[in-house]
């Protein structure tokens, strides 16, 4: 499941801005994976897991948690097959709803699909870089060139 | 003459219209040991069906085929279910006839699922195999994540058959709260209803893979449904 990861929405000018709105993450171009080998019990993580879910933004402007890089078992494995050091790499494309939908101001984009078939227009605000890469010793979850080591996750 | 003349440049327009039509798959010795899995996931990425595939239990890894697989196909054959399913079918039986091992395609609900019909055995020879995931097991009601959920199911099928199945870093799963049981169900149907709570029905999808050398499973999702390519073009008003 990786490391959760909370999210501030900026500016966050007037406070709570984007309070009731939903973050929606998609695939964005693709990945890589070295930990990988063909025999792998494990397809190659090379995207994110859940195209079109939904996070809601909380009254602070905050959304998550969005857990990122590898589980313990996966861990295991490649360490039990001599595959580590290694890591994986993708991009998360994220958008945000719009904000008094059908008043959509010309830059909204879209149509969307979110995870459940609802069609929606919105924004697409940033493409995050993340990742994960294990070592025989520390386990890392990476977002957007912040790292997380050895924390608790599973 | 000229009728003969006629039926040759007839025969060739339909020839060219049916070349041009034909999707040809293939699949690379060094990107995959698992050949019908590869085949399957370029027709879920093209024709966005939902499929799954589950590995025989190889005795060894050098059972598994790193041989290329080659399959072709033309799109209309994907428009009806019933067609998809043949079609599948069709693809699993060439695989056989080129040597590979047999595999059977049955239909549940959204998905259709892709499972060994034999493997070798420690002598190299084809003895059958049934579906793992063809073990009936029950899971009594609670609250517990979906990721949660998930797992427990795991550990039935290992109650049941003693092989462990690992979930992989491509699980969908979530820390949301769910009260699904499982009351004696196929652990295949359990986690289709598992994933089908979490998004569009048949959406998500798997890939059961074995490794004999670490005599375990594991289980890989991927997402076939609408939300896999986000629009990009912005909306006049």
């Amino acid at each position: 499941m990786g490391a959760p990861w909370h999210q501030t929405l900026a500016p966050n000018s007037p406070p709570g801005e984007f309070s009731g709105r939903v973050v929606n993450e998609y695939a964005s171009g693709t990945g890589t994976d070295s930990c990988w080998f063909t025999n792998s019990k494990y397809a190659p993580f090379t995207a994110i897991t859940k195209p079109g879910y939904g996070w809601d933004v909380n009254g602070k402007n905050l959304w998550g948690a969005d857990f990122i890089g590898w589980k313990l078992e996966t861990v295991q494995y490649y360490r039990a097959q001599n595959k580590v050091p290694c890591g994986a790499r993708f991009s998360q494309q994220m958008i945000i709803d719009a904000a008094y939908s059908p008043d959509n101001p010309s830059s909204y984009s879209g149509p969307y699909t979110d995870n459940h078939g609802v069609v929606f227009y919105g924004v697409a605000y940033e493409v995050n870089s993340l990742g994960g890469d294990i070592t025989a010793t520390t386990v890392t979850s990476i977002r957007n060139g912040q790292v997380a080591t050895n924390t608790t996750w599973k | 003459m000229r009728i003969v003349r006629l039926c040759i440049v007839l025969g060739s327009l339909s020839l060219i219209g049916l070349a041009q039509n034909q999707t040809t798959l293939t699949t690379n010795p060094k990107d995959t040991a698992r050949p019908v899995s590869a085949l399957l996931d370029q027709l879920r990425k093209r024709e966005r069906i939902s499929v799954t595939y589950e590995d025989p239990r190889y005795s060894k890894r050098a059972d598994m085929d790193e041989k290329p697989a080659e399959f072709s196909y033309i799109a209309e054959e994907f428009h009806a279910p019933y067609d998809t399913e043949a079609t599948v079918a069709r693809m699993l039986r060439q695989y056989g006839a080129s040597g590979g091992l047999t595999f059977a395609v049955v239909q549940d609900g959204m998905r259709l699922h892709v499972v060994p019909s034999e493997t070798f055995d420690s002598t190299g020879q084809r003895v059958r195999q049934d579906s793992i995931l063809d073990t009936v097991i029950s899971v009594p009601s609670g609250r517990r994540t979906t990721s949660q959920l998930l797992q427990l199911i795991c550990d039935e099928v290992k109650k049941e058959t003693g092989y462990q199945i690992d979930v992989g870093p491509s699980d969908p799963t979530t820390t949301a709260s769910t009260n699904q049981a499982v009351d004696h169900q196929t652990a295949r149907a359990a986690i289709g209803r598992l994933l089908d709570s979490l998004a569009t029905p048949g959406a998500f999808v798997w890939d059961l893979y074995y490794d004999p050398a670490d005599r375990t499973y594991g289980l890989n999702f991927s997402y076939v449904g609408p939300a896999a390519a986000p629009a990009q073009k912005p909306v006049s008003h």
